[in-house]
């Protein structure tokens, strides 16, 4: 089982105070990381993905219960979709997503992308630059470059923004899948009905720690939304 | 913890970097080179023009070096009428989707380019054919840099009027009016030509955006001689202006209206 779990991490921007700390071991498995606006999701996301510097501590990474507990190496360890994405414009879906998967460059068709293609409704979309797509068919690509890379862990940052309702469906298939393969999944997102019938745990910020809640799989979105009224309430 | 590279960080390694100079590669080829080509194309048909103008019309003989200068700068003009507000955005847009798509695809431009060609060395011909290339670069960068269609969609009840009074085709009318004056030699003919050719503008570029190009040719040239002939063309002229009008502005309250054949 993969797991990944934190040492006196501190996530803050540089040259300001921390915004929090992190007191969490997650193994494999759908991880639903909430807070309101403002409180440092995107923040820790990036500093896991390696973007930005952790203020102190370390996060270690360890693949299976035999293994050794090593220090986490986002360039290996770590797919990170952001919220805003960025990707370059004049890129065809198929040359990013070979870059994502660290697979070498390959002319299209590819015959191993294609029902990775078909299950995002990508198709006509593999011609298209990404500068000249829509922000879901940006997110869909994405999706496809984070079902297509290996690393264990994958840090998904709003990943239901934009998509339509089979761009959802296929997302939650996916979903599906890394919970199933073990893999170590966080998922910041404010569309939690998404994934509240499979997700393995829920994580809060409050006074300035990150930490795991009480949580069953299958909470109801109603109690949700009581749990972070009582958790955030003034 | 040390910062890493990431799919999404500027850091990627190799792979990142190669990826970032194919992005940029085909950003040059798409916007700079494609640019160059277009405006080399219509420094060609320019020089033709300039030429035979100052050779048949002024009388008077230029070297090539001077007229490709003057050529160069109608270029620039007409890239700057459309770099005004509003129109500097179809800068934005790669050359290839605002021409080579839309153009360099038909076998009737390839066709018609090089009837100019051929024309243009046969002296006679010349001073019919020269308003040829005038309407060729500014009626299709006009047109095409404002995205007529665009009009349609997204101003179905006033895309047209807002069209017609736009700036960049009351620019091409008077570029029109001056080529046809330098073609026709006096102002009810010039008037003539260039409301002709505005009135097949209004059939705009609904799918056969080259057969418009030439219809606004043989509208302009027709409606010049006409007015050319007796001065009295031009009431003629403007009826069918309005006539246009009328047909269009119904027209482009709904695409299905779009129907060449009725305007032609």
């Amino acid at each position: 089982m993969k797991t990944l779990s934190f040492e006196n991490f501190q996530v803050g921007r540089e040259g300001s105070k921390s915004l929090f700390d992190v007191h969490l071991s997650l193994s494999g498995g759908i991880h639903l990381f909430m807070a309101p606006n403002g409180f440092g999701k995107s923040t820790l996301l990036q500093t896991l993905a390696g973007m930005l510097p952790a203020l102190s501590g370390d996060a270690f990474f360890q693949s299976d219960a035999t293994s050794q507990r090593l220090v986490l190496r986002p360039e290996a360890d770590v797919f990170y979709m952001p919220e805003y994405l960025q990707l370059p414009a004049f890129i065809y879906p198929h040359e990013w997503v070979s870059f994502v998967a660290e697979k070498p460059l390959q002319p299209p068709p590819s015959q191993d992308l294609e029902p990775w293609v078909e299950k995002f409704r990508l198709g006509p979309l593999m011609k298209r630059y990404l500068g000249r797509m829509s922000q879901g068919e940006r997110r869909r690509v994405t999706w496809l470059g984070a079902a297509l890379s290996q690393r264990p862990v994958l840090l998904l940052d709003e990943p239901f923004d934009g998509l339509d309702l089979y761009g959802i469906e296929a997302a939650r298939s996916q979903l599906s899948a890394w919970k199933k393969e073990g893999r170590c999944v966080w998922v910041v997102t404010h569309q939690a009905g998404e994934v509240l019938d499979f997700a393995d745990s829920l994580a809060l910020i409050k006074d300035r720690r990150l930490d795991v809640s009480p949580w069953k799989t299958g909470t109801s979105l109603g109690q949700l939304r009581d749990l972070l009224k009582e958790t955030y309430s003034p | 913890m040390k910062i890493f590279s990431n799919s999404f960080s500027k850091r990627g390694g190799w792979p990142r970097l190669r990826l970032d100079a194919l992005s940029a590669g085909r950003w040059f080829r798409e916007h700079v080179a494609f640019w160059l080509l277009i405006g080399a194309v219509h420094a060609v048909t320019a020089t033709l023009v300039v030429d035979t103008v100052f050779r048949m019309v002024l009388h008077q003989e230029k070297s090539l070096g001077d007229v490709a200068w003057v050529c160069g700068g109608c270029v620039v003009a007409s890239w700057a009428v459309g770099m005004v507000p509003g129109g500097w955005r179809a800068f934005s847009l790669p050359a290839r989707y605002l021409w080579a798509q839309n153009m360099l695809r038909r076998n009737s431009t390839w066709v018609a380019w090089g009837g100019v060609l051929i024309l243009g060395t046969r002296e006679s011909l010349r001073s019919v054919f020269f308003l040829f290339p005038v309407f060729l670069c500014l009626t299709r960068s006009a047109l095409m840099q404002k995205q007529q269609r665009a009009y349609r969609l997204v101003l179905p009840a006033s895309g047209a009027r807002r069209l017609f009074a736009d700036h960049l085709v009351w620019a091409l009318v008077e570029a029109t009016a001056i080529g046809a004056w330098f073609g026709f030699s006096f102002l009810i003919a010039a008037w003539g030509a260039a409301m002709g050719s505005v009135m097949m503008m209004y059939e705009g570029d609904s799918g056969v955006p080259f057969l418009n190009v030439w219809a606004q040719i043989g509208a302009g040239v027709f409606c010049g001689l006409l007015c050319a002939a007796t001065p009295w063309a031009l009431l003629g002229v403007a009826y069918a202006v309005q006539r246009m009008w009328t047909i269009t502005s119904q027209r482009v309250l709904s695409r299905e209206w779009t129907d060449e054949d009725t305007v032609f």
